[in-house]
């Protein structure tokens, strides 16, 4: 039967997860000193939809809560059954005793900056048609390049601001990860690995830069989650 | 023991509202999907506000390369 792999913990203590992918039942099992957390799954290809990515997440989110430090798996990759996990992971058995010692007593944080819902992206002059003369097809081309000239705007700017934030946490994160490309509409993505007592201290920090920012910015934190930036499994 | 994040100060950053569906989609994209799955097609995002052509396309490119990689270790 194929498998879901969520995650890895450390087998120091008993963990009871809540439900998983689609309701499903979240097994642990373990694996030498670790617990393996696992859905079953009736089919050997999982459609991956926005509710199964807060479902997958979720269960480690609840894992993280809970105290315990997780090596997270990414969605979208299955094992055809519980023995084929089993080698995949002895096989990568000190490769996850790295990655355990990375993320015990760490978590991550993602900072997120986008632009504000005010925020103009494309600062057309409503004059444009009077400046330079021509047809409906140039005032077209001038509405383009006015459009792309403010989102490469926002985008620096949107740089820039990620860039203020990590000197203000550079004594509080372990690590910083840029993310490449991130999906609309964030502008600019960070993922940064913060020691579990130094939550408070980071939400205050970011909160102040925000408030430094002005208002073309909507500046987010999503955490405390899982490591997947900095140790996750890429199974399957 | 988690460090309890207090409410008040800092709390209006983090995100975990359906208002902000956009960006906490955005986040589970970046860091939870294994973007090799694009591979055999099985990806499926679909949601109001987001960028559909741009994030395909981002995700393409994901498993162009990918498949690049995979053919050249493996000399075909």
């Amino acid at each position: 039967m194929p498998v879901h792999l969520y995650g890895v913990l450390d087998a120091d203590a008993p963990f009871a997860p809540t439900k998983g992918l689609d309701g499903r039942v979240v097994r642990v099992f373990a694996l030498g000193g670790r617990l393996a957390l696992v859905s079953d799954l009736d089919e050997p290809k999982l459609a991956v939809t926005p509710r199964r990515l807060r479902e997958h997440d979720a269960v480690l989110r609840d894992a993280v809560a809970a105290g315990r430090s997780v090596v997270p798996a990414r969605l979208g990759r299955l094992y055809a059954d519980d023995s084929a996990l089993t080698s995949a992971l002895e096989a990568y058995d000190s490769v996850l005793d790295v990655a355990m010692t990375l993320v015990r007593g760490r978590v991550e944080m993602s900072l997120l900056i986008a632009g504000s819902r005010s925020s103009p992206s494309s600062p057309l002059s409503e004059h444009a048609s009077e400046r330079g003369g021509g047809g409906p097809g140039r005032e077209h081309l001038r509405r383009l390049r006015s459009e792309r000239e403010g989102e490469r705007n926002m985008l620096h700017g949107a740089s820039d601001l990620a860039q203020v934030a990590a000197c203000a946490l550079s004594g509080i994160v372990v690590a910083e990860r840029a993310v490449a490309n991130p999906a609309p509409p964030v502008l600019v993505a960070r993922a940064h690995l913060v020691a579990r007592d130094h939550i408070s201290r980071y939400l205050v920090t970011v909160k102040a830069v925000a408030a430094a920012s002005g208002s073309a910015y909507r500046v987010a934190v999503r955490g405390p989650g899982a490591a997947y930036s900095f140790a996750a499994v890429q199974g399957g | 023991m988690v460090e309890p994040v207090r409410a008040g100060a800092a709390a209006d950053l983090t995100l975990e509202s359906d208002e902000e569906e956009p960006l906490v989609l955005s986040d589970l994209i970046n860091r939870v999907l294994d973007k090799g799955v694009v591979i055999a097609g099985e990806v499926t995002i679909a949601v109001a506000g987001v960028d559909l052509i741009r994030l395909d396309l981002r995700l393409l490119l994901v498993a162009v390369e990918r498949l690049t990689r995979r053919a050249a270790s493996t000399g075909e």
